[in-house]
């Protein structure tokens, strides 16, 4: 018995000790899976707009995401002006692209990375448009001009999400359950959604450049896209006072040819600084050939080149003549050249140049000729001829001056931007224009296609016609 | 004095020292000294004897003869005993006996000039129990030991008939019994042990008893969490491959040694099975819903090696770099040398896994490695060597049948050269530049340079009384069959020390694994390419030897031994520690503590030199990558056991709690600009530095416990229960329980069967029903984050950009699964065949996974729950035979079967979901959608698919699913139909020979989808030359499968349209056949030496044998490898034949 006692003693003992362990484990369990508020490289979103430097690390994290200098895929990495440019006739790729053919498919990775370039801009515009609103830590006018800045972002890339796939869904939140059954807004309500945000843009930005150079959109950024706007929706009116603003502010002069790209051109009316890893600006990089030995991946295409006038000096400017030597052969290509440097380490620096005083010129000709101001129409598409060495045009009437205006923007802005792809667009002159040059062309492909993986993860989105 | 005569029992060596038994001894031992009686005549004191290996009887007889001494000894004993060699010169009779008994497990004593021969006794007299005070003549001491002498902790001893009881041996093996009369039977059994039934035959006061261990399938040790079992009273589902099956395969990988061999387990390598690539697994189906259906989720199952989770799990080691086999990972699998192990258990349902919780929910791969056992030193040695090739070389066509079916091609798409625009030509490099004489067989110039694996492997282990060790060393060389030296390179270091108190309460044992591996490869991104490369195309190197870049003045576009000149390699080093304390406080009651240290580090290394880059370049840039990672996991788990009879039964216990916490972290810097290849071996040479770290952590608590009764050794109840956190869940979601309930019956034990079918000798129906969970994602993804964009690279006007790094959704938590198991064993003419079968059902629900989202949302995907059910179901079943059993030859046969289906269950509002265009509700979830196929049109020659609306086209369809307006309708189910591998063994003398086949059949992409890949025949690339004949050859040629030839570049009048029809080919129905194949996985050959040759080298083993892994595949695949169904330029899967000996000293 008494050994009996001593073990249930023992028992009950060791009982009663484990129980205490196992009320203390359940107590303690919260602390023993407590982990560091975050990892070394990452800071929470709201802390982030506690900070007002962080502030400013998530608006520049908006731009060095545009990939300017590479690394990337995006509306801003130079794809616009090399696909689009295919599309339009501009360019020749030497290893054929869907673009040259405008055969482009919905499963197509080139013809996705327009739409999924935009949207990811565009989360990051909305998540520093949420944060900038709720902070303490700014003034309230730095807080003005930081949205103001944002805004027109958005506008830009919606811009261009909106001329190349027509109505658009209009994302302005940032919850994804919200965001991913989205249905696509009519063409006119994202060109109002866009409008709209350029004009409280206007509200909010003064002349004076936020930061260094041009970089970040003052105030006539916003109205150089409102001029645009305007034109491409055949407001005449107001895109010739818009454009007739930036003019007469005096801020901006046409630059000679070979300075237009280069950083800090008296022409940019917004442009940002691309010193990137490999490159300066990834269509410098892309464009000019990786060889001497073989044929240059991207040419001018022998459409374009016939239709610059004699004795443009534009065309030895922006034109390169690319002497490639195969067996004993020596073979001169014409390859694209608006941006002279391929590498890092070229002089003197380029910048990306988005948005430019030449094409103001060139709206108010359109809308001056449009409203029947043929002499002024005239006298600002001479600006642009008198740079380029040609002959001023005169008596002309207003059909004559429209097409000269849309010539001389083909040249002007030939690879760049997608500018003759919108042109030929908004003038519906597309389907003339490249079925006569591509036997492939089919009505269709003026609306690129949704990406198909976007159709398949956003039920509520629906194809463009012919897809 | 006591004489102990041993009495024989033909079942074990048990002594019996009962009054009886005494009397019985004394009455043999008369008769012994009878036999051994001195003829009478005179003798010496001193013994002079010079023999070699003569018997013991042989030696005794000739010391009596000299010295008159007497031997009384059990004739048994003697014929076990060793063979003795003598050379004493008047030696003492104390002299000669300890000579004799040298190395013999048996002692003696000498009384009286006779010579008493025992058995020796492992141990002292029965100890004394403390708590005894008075002499009490009912009580009954003993002991239970295995052959060894080693204490069977926890062996029943049960007294029969009366229902009086039971005790349990205490960790010293000894027991008390009280209570016991003349004639009562007791029944001793123990986990792994033949039973044993002994009539008591009193008094005596002390039993020793000797257990020998059961050679019946059902009762090998089973592996399961925390504990062993074994298959006749688990009630989980538990498949165990051993040592000696590992052993016969050549493979580097233990992974590899899994394939085929456990049903419920996919196993499937990654690169062709390239050295050191990863092997991914997953147990019954799969769990967790993937963003595409035809690329196998990651169900990876934990991976615990000596009950400590390692570090990397199943992982890809490749944390950066790119190469042609990391693109699907390294395995860090690798870093255990499979001769270090002892057995892999994989756990399947939820009985068996649900003790891990919610680490355990795809299933659990227990391996334990080998562990030494006291006695005499052991070494053992083996050597092994072989070379590898491809299991089946693609026969490309040779020049001449090239460049006919390139100029058809032409022909046929209406294209004229000589209107050919310059951009356009470079299609035709092969037709217009390159030499139309010259032939190279690219594959045979990449995939077949025979190299030379080799595995040493020395171990040495041994040990004293209750402390063994084990120690061994292995060096593992396995080679790419890629021209130029790459191979994996590993050396092992395997230790395990064990040590228990003398009263064996206390013990302790430890593990530890390090390893180091190198894997060189190349960062070859396009070995591949190589298969289809013109074989007119032009030489890769100069007569000098350098690389070539041009040739006849035009650059080559395809250099691909300069892919070849990129080096890559990773070096691993791994740590793999396991302590396990115990400490038995009371009788049946265990305290112990389970704790583990794992840890790889991994340094990759990676370059472009400018060797490797076209001269012709405008712009070079030398580059090098340098990465480090390591990963680290601490597992701490405190344990009580309690074990005790109950009534009839036996009750176990177990209460547990677990700590976890793994963190890892990485970073890369890669250098750019280099000057010069010299310094591309350090980062200080760049002139561009770009940096990039990242670091994981992940802590885990859990508490545990487990309750079984086996009642009467017919019915088992097994009960767990666990209660789990997870530092991956957001507030309020981080904890979640998590249980199971098994039952057996072994209805072969109830006397009813026995009489109804007594040609059944074990039947056992078993269930179980639990829940698991998963918190398998990555932490701080339930918070929105913003990170640092890029690096250090890109800064904006002199700010460093931050960028959102991910969605908010703090609301997700652990799935969960439901798995039902049903299984049934059956042992037919005394076990000779046994049978096992099983049925489950698993339902996983709240599915987490990484959700893809439009880019509309600005990310990809996030983590979330879903709100959808998926199904695996399936059935297993295994049979082992003893098909021949006689001395001398042994057939033994196995085979195991499995078939999984996939069920998506339910899926609330799936048609607004992502998955919409992947799953469908009640279809499998590896269900393929694409175009229907509508064969070739015999007219045009292309081929043909449905629109939705039915008509056929070759042109103009729509990748969206019909429902969505577009052209893509149900194809099939992908995942295997079924799996399995079948062996035999065969044992004649030192003769044995093993075969193993594994087979599998699944609805999987053809060899037809690989031609569509990219391009199809008449492109650019080269094709088998097996095609030929099946390509369409003009109008009304109804018997063509392949299209009409074609240059797929839309040049020509009518290029495009075959372009289009090719294009579609790979995701329509056409692409899609059974695929059916069984491959001989393993053919090993050996030959163990005679004993007596063996013997007369003074060795314990040797034997030599031939290893051969994937020897010959029967399929219905027409070429490629059936393994890697539609993937034509992967790195072939290795043929390896491995020649070794083995050698015990």
């Amino acid at each position: 018995m008494k050994k009996l006692d001593k073990l249930i003693n023992i028992k009950s003992h060791w009982l009663s000790g484990i129980l205490v362990l196992l009320v203390a484990a359940g107590t303690s369990c919260k602390k023993l899976i407590e982990i560091p508020s975050s990892s070394p490289t990452q800071i929470s979103q709201d802390d982030v707009f506690k900070d007002s430097a962080d502030i400013m690390g998530a608006i520049a994290g908006i731009y060095a995401n545009y990939k300017v200098a590479g690394g990337g895929q995006n509306l801003f990495s130079g794809i616009i002006s090399e696909y689009i440019g295919c599309g339009a006739g501009e360019l020749t790729y030497s290893y054929g692209n869907s673009f040259m053919t405008n055969t482009y498919l919905a499963t197509d990775g080139t013809a996705a990375s327009f739409w999924n370039g935009g949207y990811q801009n565009i989360y990051l515009i909305n998540a520093a448009l949420q944060g900038v609103a709720g902070t303490k830590v700014i003034s309230d006018s730095l807080k003005q001009a930081l949205l103001s800045e944002l805004k027109v972002n958005r506008a830009f890339n919606y811009f261009y999400l909106v001329t190349l796939y027509s109505g658009v869904p209009i994302i302005t939140g940032l919850d994804y359950k919200e965001n991913a059954n989205k249905a696509r807004s009519s063409e006119d309500s994202v060109y109002d959604f866009i409008e709209s945000d350029l004009k409280a843009a206007v509200q909010g930005l003064k002349p004076v450049y936020p930061s260094e150079g041009h970089a970040r959109p003052n105030l006539y950024t916003a109205e150089a896209l409102l001029a645009r706007v305007a034109l491409y929706r055949k407001n005449y009116k107001d895109a010739e006072s818009m454009a007739s603003t930036i003019i007469a502010s005096g801020m901006y002069q046409l630059a000679p040819l070979g300075q237009i790209f280069k950083e800090g051109s008296s022409e940019a009316i917004w442009q940002l600084p691309a010193i990137g890893t490999y490159s300066q600006t990834s269509e410098g990089y892309s464009l000019n050939p990786s060889s001497n030995y073989s044929a240059p991946s991207w040419q001018v295409a022998p459409y374009l080149l016939d239709s610059f006038e004699t004795g443009d000096k534009r065309l030895d400017s922006w034109v390169q003549n690319f002497p490639v030597t195969v067996s004993g052969t020596t073979t001169v290509y014409r390859t694209p050249w608006k941006y002279k440097n391929r590498n890092l380490t070229d002089t003197p620096a380029e910048g990306y140049v988005m948005l430019r005083l030449a094409e103001i010129y060139l709206i108010r000709a359109e809308a001056r000729a449009y409203e029947g101001d043929l002499t002024g129409a005239l006298s600002d598409l001479n600006q642009i001829r008198d740079r380029a060495g040609l002959a001023r045009l005169s008596g002309l009437d207003k059909t004559a001056i429209l097409k000269s205006i849309q010539h001389e923007r083909q040249i002007e802005f030939c690879f760049e931007w997608g500018h003759r792809w919108l042109d030929l667009k908004r003038t519906g002159n597309i389907s003339i224009v490249l079925g006569a040059i591509k036997s492939s062309w089919e009505k269709h492909a003026v609306l690129l296609p949704v990406p198909d993986m976007e159709m398949q993860n956003d039920p509520a989105l629906t194809q463009n016609e012919g897809y | 004095m006591q004489i102990f005569a041993i009495r024989q029992n033909s079942a074990d060596n048990r002594t019996m020292p009962s009054l009886q038994g005494r009397l019985i001894s004394t009455l043999i031992a008369c008769l012994l000294i009878l036999l051994f009686l001195p003829s009478g005549k005179l003798s010496a004191q001193t013994v002079t004897l010079t023999a070699q290996r003569i018997s013991l009887k042989n030696a005794f007889r000739q010391i009596e003869q000299q010295t008159g001494y007497s031997f009384l000894v059990n004739t048994d004993l003697l014929k076990t005993a060793k063979k003795v060699s003598f050379d004493l010169k008047e030696a003492t009779i104390k002299q000669a006996m300890d000579a004799c008994m040298k190395g013999q497990e048996l002692t003696y004593r000498i009384k009286e000039k006779i010579v008493y021969i025992k058995k020796k006794e492992k141990k002292a007299e029965p100890p004394v129990n403390k708590n005894i005070v008075a002499y009490d003549p009912s009580l009954v001491h003993g002991r239970v030991v295995d052959s060894a002498g080693n204490p069977l902790e926890g062996a029943s001893i049960e007294v029969r008939g009366a229902q009086r009881g039971r005790v349990v041996a205490a960790a010293d093996g000894s027991f008390d019994i009280s209570g016991l009369q003349n004639g009562d039977t007791l029944l001793i059994s123990y986990i792994s042990y033949k039973d044993y039934q002994l009539v008591y035959k009193g008094p005596d006061n002390y039993l020793y008893i000797r257990m020998a261990e059961s050679q019946n399938l059902l009762d090998a040790t089973q592996v399961q969490a925390y504990g062993t079992t074994t298959r006749r009273f688990s009630t989980g589902d538990i498949s165990t491959v051993t040592a000696e099956d590992i052993a016969k395969q050549p493979v580097s990988n233990i992974a590899l040694a899994l394939q085929g061999r456990v049903p419920g387990l996919l196993v499937t390598p990654q690169g062709g099975g390239s050295p050191g690539a990863r092997v991914t697994l997953q147990v019954r189906g799969q769990n967790t819903l993937g963003s595409t259906a035809s690329t196998l989720v990651d169900d990876e199952p934990l991976i615990i090696v000596d009950g400590i989770p390692t570090a990397l799990q199943n992982n890809n080691m490749v944390q950066q770099l790119n190469s042609f086999i990391a693109g699907s990972g390294l395995s860090p699998l690798n870093y255990i040398n499979p001769a270090d192990v002892q057995s892999i258990s994989v756990l399947k349902d939820a009985d068996a896994t649900a003790i891990y919780g919610s680490q355990g929910a795809n299933g659990v791969i227990v391996i334990t490695t080998k562990r030494g056992t006291a006695g005499k030193t052991r070494m053992n040695l083996n050597v092994q060597t072989g070379p590898n090739a491809p299991t089946d070389n693609l026969h490309m066509m040779n020049t001449g049948q090239y460049l006919t079916l390139r100029k058809k091609a032409i022909q046929t798409d209406g294209i004229e050269m000589d209107k050919l625009l310059d951009y356009q030509k470079d299609y035709f490099e092969d037709l217009l530049h390159f030499d139309s004489s010259k032939y190279t067989d690219w594959v045979n110039k990449f995939f077949n340079n025979n190299p030379t694996n080799t595995d040493l492997h020395l171990s040495l282990s041994g040990g004293s009384g209750s402390d063994s060790y084990i120690l061994s060393g292995g060096y593992t060389h396995s080679a790419y069959n890629l021209p130029g030296d790459y191979a994996d390179n590993r050396f092992s270091l395997h230790s395990g020390a064990h040590h228990s108190s003398l009263n064996h309460k206390f013990s302790i044992d430890f593990a530890a694994d390090v390893s180091y591996d190198k894997n060189n490869t190349s960062a070859v991104t396009s070995a591949g390419q190589a298969m289809v490369l013109p074989p007119n195309y032009p030489d890769m190197f100069t007569p000098s030897g350098d690389l070539a870049w041009d040739y006849n003045g035009r650059p080559l576009t395809q250099q691909l031994f300069a892919d070849l000149k990129r080096p890559y390699s990773m070096e691993a080093f791994n740590l793999g520690t396991s302590l396990n304390i115990n400490y038995e406080i009371l009788p049946g009651l265990k305290m112990g503590i389970l704790a583990g240290y794992s840890r790889t580090d991994n340094k990759e290394y990676g370059a472009n030199p400018k060797a490797a880059q076209d001269p012709h370049g405008t712009s070079f840039n030398i580059s090098a990558d340098f990465a480090n990672s390591v990963a680290q996991s601490i597992n701490i788990e405190p344990q009580l056991n309690y074990r005790k009879y109950i009534g009839n039964g036996i009750l176990t216990a177990l209460i547990g709690g677990t700590y976890k916490k793994s963190f890892s972290s990485q970073n890369e810097q890669t250098g750019y600009n280099y000057s010069d290849d010299a310094f591309i071996h350090s980062i200080e040479g760049a002139q561009q530095i770009y940096a990039y770290d990242d670091n994981q952590v992940y802590k885990y608590v859990g508490g545990f416990a487990r309750l079984n009764y086996t009642y009467a050794s017919k019915y088992i109840l097994n009960l767990t229960g666990r209660r789990d956190g997870s530092s991956n869940f957001g507030p309020n979601q981080q904890f979640g329980n998590f249980g199971s309930v098994g039952v057996g019956w072994i209805f072969s034990e109830e006397s009813a069967f026995k009489k109804l079918l007594p040609f059944i000798s074990f039947g056992k129906l078993s269930g179980n029903y639990g829940t698991n969970g998963s918190d398998g994602v990555a932490a701080y993804q339930y918070q929105s984050f913003y990170k640092i964009y890029a690096n250090n690279s890109i800064q904006f006007q002199g700010i460093v950009p931050l960028v959102p790094n991910n969605l908010y959704n703090p609301y997700y938590t652990w799935a969960s699964k439901h798995a039902l198991n049903i299984h049934m064993d059956l042992g037919f003419l005394q076990d000779r065949v046994l049978l096992g079968a099983s049925w489950y059902q698993n339902r996983t629900g709240n599915q987490l996974t990484s959700y893809p989202l439009p880019n509309l949302t600005g990310f990809t995907s996030v983590v979330e729950n879903m709100d959808a059910s998926v199904q695996d179901r399936g059935i297993e079943l295994t049979l082992t035979t003893k098909n021949i059993k006689r001395p001398h030859f042994q057939w033994n046969s196995t085979f195991n079967f499995t078939m999984n289906r996939s069920k998506l269950l339910a899926f609330p509002n799936l048609e607004k979901s992502a998955y919409y265009g992947t799953y469908e509700v009640g279809k499998p979830l590896s269900f393929v959608y694409g175009f229907k196929f509508a064969g070739l049109n015999d007219t045009t020659g292309l081929f043909q698919y449905y629109k939705a609306d039915g008509t056929i086209t070759s042109k103009g369809l729509s990748f969206t699913k019909v429902a969505r307006g577009g052209d893509f309708m149900p194809i099939g189910n992908s995942e295997p139909d079924f799996y399995g591998g079948f062996g035999n063994d065969f044992t004649y003398k030192g003769l044995s020979l093993s075969i193993f086949f594994e087979f599998k059949k699944r609805f999987a992409k053809n060899y037809m989808a690989a031609l569509y890949s990219t391009g199809g025949p008449g492109s650019e690339r080269n094709y088998p030359v097996s095609i030929l004949d099946q390509i369409w050859s003009g109008p009304g040629d109804a018997g063509a499968v392949l299209q009409r030839p074609s240059t797929y570049t839309s040049i020509g009048t009518n290029g495009g349209d075959a372009y289009y029809g090719g294009y579609y080919f790979s995701t329509s129905s056409g692409a899609y056949s059974d695929v059916f194949y069984a491959r001989l996985k393993t053919l090993a050959l050996s030959y163990q030496l005679p004993e007596k040759w063996v013997k007369a080298m003074h060795m314990q083993n040797f034997s030599v044998f031939v290893n051969a892994q994937n020897v010959l595949t029967f399929t219905n695949y027409e070429f490629g490898d059936p393994e890697y169904p539609g993937q034509l330029y992967g790195l072939p899967t290795q043929r390896i034949i491995s020649c070794g000996l083995n050698l015990g000293l």
